[in-house]
């Protein structure tokens, strides 16, 4: 998978807990995926917008502290995608935990 | 949240006095378009404001806050390159998309036809006359640009072949690179046959070629990498 998908995947995901703004939206990827945003921080703005263009997330602004501040929100195309790709991911261990469910069957 | 952490005296550092970060952010937006640089430079400056500011409120004196956030922003040149490259595309809308892929397909199984018949041609031309055929009296036939077709088209028809059966996004993606191919690999034929034989109608015949094939290239780096549900050719 490439940078690009997998930082599309980790905003998509992060932006299931509710609207957010770059910051604190890049800091929960870094935690959640080190070294995805390390040291390129500023790259989750071109991820955003292309996630807007495609229509999985939507933004508004809102003036904090007398400025500007755009938060973004997941579309409901967007909760599809987050939610398809969650489950997507959850598969593998859901298959992982089987065998020891079966062999306490036997 | 962080933005409730922001001291409401927060300045930047006096010795700095937001030179590098004014630097960072000219070399970032220096080739984008107005909306684009206005928006990237409003958010980025956002980031910036927000991220100084929690480090701040987490004890970390005011210089080496503003230094450790602008190294978290990144190479300026590699963000400057993201951001053009986005800046290029189109607003493609789902309509556009399935355009897009009738319009491939159409081509596609027309050019895929077209690929494999000139490829067993041009293969049983090279077997007929054989590889030493005379390049220098008659380069329109020259070995070079018989086997360069013989490639292109056969690459060309693995990929209009190998396309049917990627799903759509993929698919549009490998059909209009077998197409930019047979377009370049026209460009680069017709421009030698052009130059050797100093024949302007040849070199003409090339020039169209390459604004084909650039069309195309244009249009692969462009399309987005959003999946479409569209499986009906």
């Amino acid at each position: 998978m490439s940078h690009t998908s997998r930082l599309h995947e980790q905003i998509l995901d992060a932006l299931l807990a509710g609207p957010e703004f770059g910051y604190p939206l890049a800091q929960t990827i870094k935690k959640r995926a080190p070294g995805l945003l390390d040291n390129q921080e500023a790259l989750i703005y071109p991820a955003l917008h292309e996630l807007e263009t495609d229509g999985d997330v939507t933004s508004y602004e809102q003036t904090v502290r007398n400025r500007p501040r755009r938060y973004y929100k997941l579309t409901e195309r967007g909760i599809r995608r987050a939610l398809k790709q969650n489950t997507r991911q959850e598969s593998p261990s859901a298959l992982q935990s089987l065998p020891p469910l079966l062999g306490e069957m036997k | 949240m962080t933005a409730n952490k922001e001291p409401s005296s927060f300045r930047l550092p006096k010795d700095s006095t937001g030179l590098h970060f004014q630097n960072w952010l000219h070399v970032a937006t220096r080739e984008l378009s107005e909306d684009t640089k206005a928006r990237i430079v409003s958010e980025v400056t956002d980031h910036f404001d927000a991220a100084c500011a929690d480090l701040r409120a987490n004890g970390v004196e005011a210089t080496s806050a503003y230094f450790k956030v602008l190294d978290s922003l990144g190479d300026p040149e590699a963000a400057r390159a993201t951001y053009a490259h986005q800046d290029a595309r189109h607003d493609w809308t789902e309509d556009d998309l399935r355009y897009l892929f009738r319009r491939s397909s159409f081509v596609a199984s027309l050019n895929e036809w077209m690929a494999w018949s000139l490829f067993s041609l041009f293969i049983l031309f090279i077997a007929v006359v054989g590889l030493d055929h005379a390049n220098d009296t008659t380069p329109a036939y020259s070995t070079w640009g018989l086997l360069l077709f013989a490639i292109t088209f056969g690459l060309s028809g693995m990929l209009f072949r190998a396309a049917r059966y990627s799903p759509s996004l993929l698919r549009a993606k490998m059909r209009l690179i077998a197409m930019a191919l047979i377009y370049t690999a026209s460009a680069i034929y017709w421009g030698l046959v052009g130059v050797k034989g100093a024949n302007i109608v040849c070199i003409i015949f090339s020039l169209f070629w390459l604004a084909f094939a650039y069309d195309h290239w244009k249009l692969i780096r462009e399309l987005p990498t959003i999946p479409i549900d569209n499986d009906a050719d």
